[in-house]
């Protein structure tokens, strides 16, 4: 009984597909433009848990 | 004309979704290499990366204190990624004690937040590992072991979804999620998977290059990056991470819609995944990433030429198709009408039902959004 529900899981799939592509060109934008216009700095970081961890 | 387009797709899509699993099984039957095992006990950092996660975090943090490992060879970094339901709260109990902490603002996402833990990290191998799911006891020890063989680069351990009896969701994961994890274990003995389990996955640590922090599929990026630098990234069945199948079919839906908006952003930002010569699965990346993105368009293409075609075999294959469909559009009424022999059926139905009608439904909101 369950096999009948393969079709729709297929089709599913597949629309999602179409469904990625869509929202990708739509928010493309969002996609292309950090928040954060770099990845972050290590030093920056390492002094941050540095700095914690001396005052615990 | 028709007749061509309608073949060409035929064997397009036949070849995505049969032809690509065949050839896997016989490349691994006649060329798969496993990598070569070995109890080994590099340094290891294990990265985790928290935005709101107040009511799962400290289960996690206890969960990687009783991760069968020497303690002094391991480290945890949690990254709290600017939160705001007062994570900070509980994972400041076991800063500078068990784990290192990195808090920051504003909110980068997970692959900045992943970005800052690797900075942060001191171990050899780094195991990147989501807040949510429960990593099993020797699971850390079983990815490590691969590297012992250095060919390896990265390990992507399995996601095993469990009933609420807290047994493996064998018949709720579906025929779907069963064929996906083959084809992921047969790309892994041929030579590396395409994506690892975003819920547990190690890498070299000389391996890690930061992704920009909106990457959506930082898992797949991450290894990526290994690959493309020579080396594997396999998968290891007996490195387990555990989760529950999840109950939303919009929530399924929604996370299927966001990985394969991820690989088109992968595509977008690593180019070289699509030349031979520079990727070493290029066979693999194209057949089963890009031939997805590309399959529904080829069903569409089969259906629409078929309509030209109503002679023979060509009236019967037609047929064939809308009686297909017609039973997909059916597929919200029929998972009503099925017994739930267990609560998983519904979740894992949920996993691969998500509603057509609900889907559109959603689109069409966020188009007025």
């Amino acid at each position: 009984m369950r096999v009948l529900l393969v079709p729709y899981t297929f089709v599913l799939m597949n629309w999602a597909a179409v469904a990625g592509l869509y929202h990708f060109a739509r928010r493309s934008k969002d996609v292309w433009l950090n928040r954060s216009s770099s990845a972050p700095r290590a030093e920056r970081a390492n002094r941050r848990i540095s700095e914690r961890n001396r005052s615990l | 004309m028709v007749k061509t387009v309608f073949w060409l797709s035929v064997f397009f899509v036949f070849y995505v979704y049969f032809g690509y699993p065949l050839l896997l099984a016989a490349w691994r039957q006649l060329a798969g290499r496993k990598p070569r095992k070995r109890r080994w006990e590099p340094s290891v950092s294990i990265l985790i990366a928290a935005h709101d996660e107040r009511e799962r975090i400290e289960r996690k943090i206890l969960n990687c204190l009783d991760l069968d490992y020497p303690r002094e060879k391991m480290q945890i970094v949690v990254a709290l990624d600017a939160p705001t339901d007062g994570t900070e709260d509980v994972v400041w109990k076991y800063a500078g004690k068990a784990i290192d902490v990195a808090y920051y603002w504003p909110h980068r996402g997970k692959a900045g937040a992943l970005n800052i833990a690797a900075a942060a990290a001191t171990g050899d191998i780094l195991i990147f590992a989501d807040a949510r799911q429960r990593i099993a006891r020797n699971a850390v020890r079983e990815l490590v072991a691969n590297f012992a063989d250095s060919e390896v680069g990265g390990v992507s351990g399995d996601l095993v979804l469990l009933d609420e009896t807290g047994h493996e969701a064998a018949d709720g994961v579906g025929l779907y999620w069963r064929y996906e994890k083959s084809l992921r274990a047969m790309e892994g003995d041929v030579h590396s998977v395409l994506g690892a389990t975003g819920a547990l996955y190690a890498i070299r640590r000389e391996l890690f290059r930061p992704v920009p922090n909106d990457t959506i599929l930082d898992d797949v990026a991450i290894p990526m990056n290994a690959v493309l630098a020579g080396r594997r990234v396999v998968f290891d069945p007996d490195a387990r991470v555990y989760d529950t199948v999840a109950a939303s079919p919009r929530e399924e839906y929604g996370r299927k819609v966001r990985t394969l908006m991820g690989n088109y952003q992968l595509i977008a930002r690593m180019p070289e995944v699509l030349l031979p010569f520079r990727n070493p699965v290029f066979v693999q990346f194209v057949s089963h990433k890009v031939g997805r993105l590309a399959a529904p368009y080829g069903l569409a293409a089969i259906f629409v030429s078929n309509l030209f075609l109503l002679e023979g075999a060509y009236l019967a294959f037609l047929s064939a198709q809308s009686a297909w469909y017609a039973l997909a559009c059916a597929g919200p009424w029929l998972s009503r009408l099925l017994p739930q022999r267990q609560p998983v059926r519904c979740g894992g139905l949920a996993r691969e039902l998500a509603i057509l009608p609900a889907a559109v439904a959603a689109e069409g909101r966020k188009e007025a959004a």
